[in-house]
């Protein structure tokens, strides 16, 4: 086997992983914070898929449609945590799990009502050759995908470390009734993670549609994948997350290209059974850790 | 300044206070002393908003505060510094601080640096380790931090969770030292103690809580001359002789008044 074709897998994994990351850090953000798993979030990366490609069908700018559709799904986010995640929110962790799983259900029959079984393209984001690294080519859209990623992953980075408000979010993780003392407000922190976990599964949505095309079902797989990563990383350590998403990725695209195709999604729930059986605090995790 | 009125508290169907009332006047340091299990956390708890009282009053200047959530109790001035410090170990001592003043956020940002350098006066050891990860402290460190980040939202009624608990005598009396300059600086606090000999050396006033009910009060002076205070708390008769000027940590025997 050539090193070119490893390259080229490798770069197709950093591409897949940097979107995987991404919804990866909106399981790991609510978990922390609230301790729910929300089986929802694979459905605002389809929404913000469909909404982004429809705005464009019906003639609005690229830019223009990536940023509104990021703030409607980051609207559909809050409402959601308002309407069926705060009046849960004393029930049992396994409840709420349930329930957004049920609500995922329901939001994917919605868009099949609204969107059909067709599949909706993007155009890529600029056009141009694809660029050539060490032998692989990688396409204008992967740089993207890439590039996107690690900025939006920065910037939560930098929100976590250097905002009160995110410090606050990090309080509240760590021990939510001594953040409480604080005057920090679990509910309002819980809104605010839905929304931003809403946000991030959007923008991942968005920008893997110009090389997949979106469809209403696409949020199940994406989802399941997301969960995947951030429980490699532990399920609550962003830092974890990111690396889980971009492990994950990488696997499945060297699995992909070594073995088959169509291995591709047996490879990630294998990789899940394996890390939950072997290492359910992650990779990161101490064993015996404790949640923090 | 805070006033709690036949406060009941429930955990599930157990009563853990049964009609607690006393007053906490303005710049005065009043300690509830107890044994273990007296319901003195719960106590607190209820007064800060963590547990929800069944009946009772609790006013602050007169407003009552009972039925507000916790997060919004502190915006009003009353700040629980909790049993076992509860600090937010893995973010740094300075974060630790910051967040104290997170209720008056948005405000003005050069007064809360102001009073994060106050504080850093009166617990000094604090400011060589502001970058630490605040798990990292040892035990007396830790409190001096809970303690700190519990004056950073300016509170009215500052409330004190068993601060001696597991801290070596030296620390126990630095600790008493600081509550003491503290209240002389006119802080107003509430203090909740099992270890009733310390407690009783800063305290203005001090009650005496037993199975969710206050049995004993008055002023240190006069509890100290109690028999029943004397036997159950300060060890006289049967424990073992401790020098006047020790902080140390007692045991309290359960029940006994
Ligand atoms: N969260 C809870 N759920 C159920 N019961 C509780 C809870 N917290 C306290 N209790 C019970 O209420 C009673 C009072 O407890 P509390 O913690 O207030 O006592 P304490 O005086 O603070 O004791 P300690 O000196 O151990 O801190 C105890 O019998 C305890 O078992
Ligand atoms: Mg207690």
């Amino acid at each position: 086997m050539h090193i070119n074709e490893l390259m080229q897998f490798l770069l197709t994994g950093l591409t897949l992983g940097g979107i995987y990351a991404l919804i990866a850090l909106g399981f790991v953000t609510i978990y922390t914070v609230t301790g729910h798993i929300n089986f929802t979030q694979g459905e605002f990366v389809m929404l913000g898929a469909l909404i982004t490609a429809s705005m464009v069908k019906g003639g609005t700018g690229l830019w223009a449609a990536i940023i509104a559709s990021i703030l409607l799904v980051g609207l559909f986010g809050a409402l959601f945590e308002r309407a069926v995640i705060y009046p849960a929110r004393n029930s049992p962790v396994v409840t709420v799990i349930i329930i957004t799983i049920g609500f995922s259900v329901a939001v994917r029959g919605v868009a099949l009502l609204i969107w059909g079984t067709q599949s909706y393209p993007l155009p890529s984001f600029s056009s141009g050759e694809p660029l050539y690294v060490l032998g692989a080519t990688m396409n204008k859209q992967s740089v993207w995908v890439l590039c996107l990623s690690l900025l939006a992953v920065s910037l939560l980075f930098a929100f976590f470390e250097r905002t009160v408000m995110g410090k606050a979010l990090k309080a509240c993780a760590i021990n939510r009734v001594a953040a409480r003392l604080m005057g920090i407000s679990p509910q309002r922190m819980s809104l605010f993670c839905f929304t931003l976990s809403a946000m991030l599964g959007a923008l991942a949505g968005i920008v893997i549609t110009p090389t997949t095309t979106a469809t209403y079902d696409m949020g199940l797989m994406l989802g399941l994948k997301g969960f995947v990563a951030a429980v490699l990383g532990g399920l609550t350590s962003t830092t974890g997350a990111v690396l889980g998403g971009f492990l994950l990725g990488i696997l499945e695209a060297m699995g992909a290209g070594l073995i088959s195709s169509g291995y591709k999604d047996a490879i990630s729930f294998l990789i899940l059974l394996l890390v939950l059986l072997k290492r359910p605090e992650g990779l990161l995790g101490k064993p015996d850790g404790k949640r923090v | 300044m805070l006033e709690v009125k036949n406060l009941h508290t429930r955990h599930g169907w157990n009563y853990a206070l049964k009609g607690v009332s006393f007053r906490v006047p303005a710049s005065h340091l009043v300690a509830v002393v107890g044994a273990n299990g007296a319901g003195k956390s719960t106590l607190l708890g209820t007064v800060a908003g963590i547990y929800s009282c069944s009946e009772g009053e609790v006013l602050l200047e007169g407003l009552p505060i009972q039925r507000m959530p916790a997060e919004k109790i502190v915006r009003q001035g009353v700040c629980l510094v909790p049993e076992h410090r509860q600090i937010f170990d893995s973010l740094t001592v300075e974060d630790n601080l910051l967040l104290g003043a997170y209720p008056r956020w948005g405000g003005n940002r050069r007064e809360i640096k102001t009073d994060m350098d106050y504080i850093l006066t009166i617990f000094p050891a604090l400011s060589d380790r502001l970058q630490d990860p605040a798990g990292g402290l040892s035990g007396g460190m830790q409190q001096m931090l809970a303690i700190g980040r519990g004056l950073m939202s300016k509170p009215k009624v500052l409330l004190l969770d068993e601060p001696s608990l597991g801290l070596a005598p030296l620390l126990v009396k630095e600790i008493f030292k600081t509550l003491d300059d503290l209240k002389k600086l006119g802080t107003t606090i509430l203090l909740v103690e099992q270890n009733a000999r310390a407690a009783m050396q800063v305290a203005d006033r001090v009650y005496v809580m037993d199975h969710g009910q206050i049995v004993l009060e008055g002023s240190p002076e006069d509890l100290k001359k109690d028999h029943r205070m004397q036997q159950a708390y300060l060890g006289k008769g049967y424990m073992r002789p401790v020098r006047e000027d020790s902080c140390e940590d007692y045991a309290v025997p359960k029940v006994l008044i």
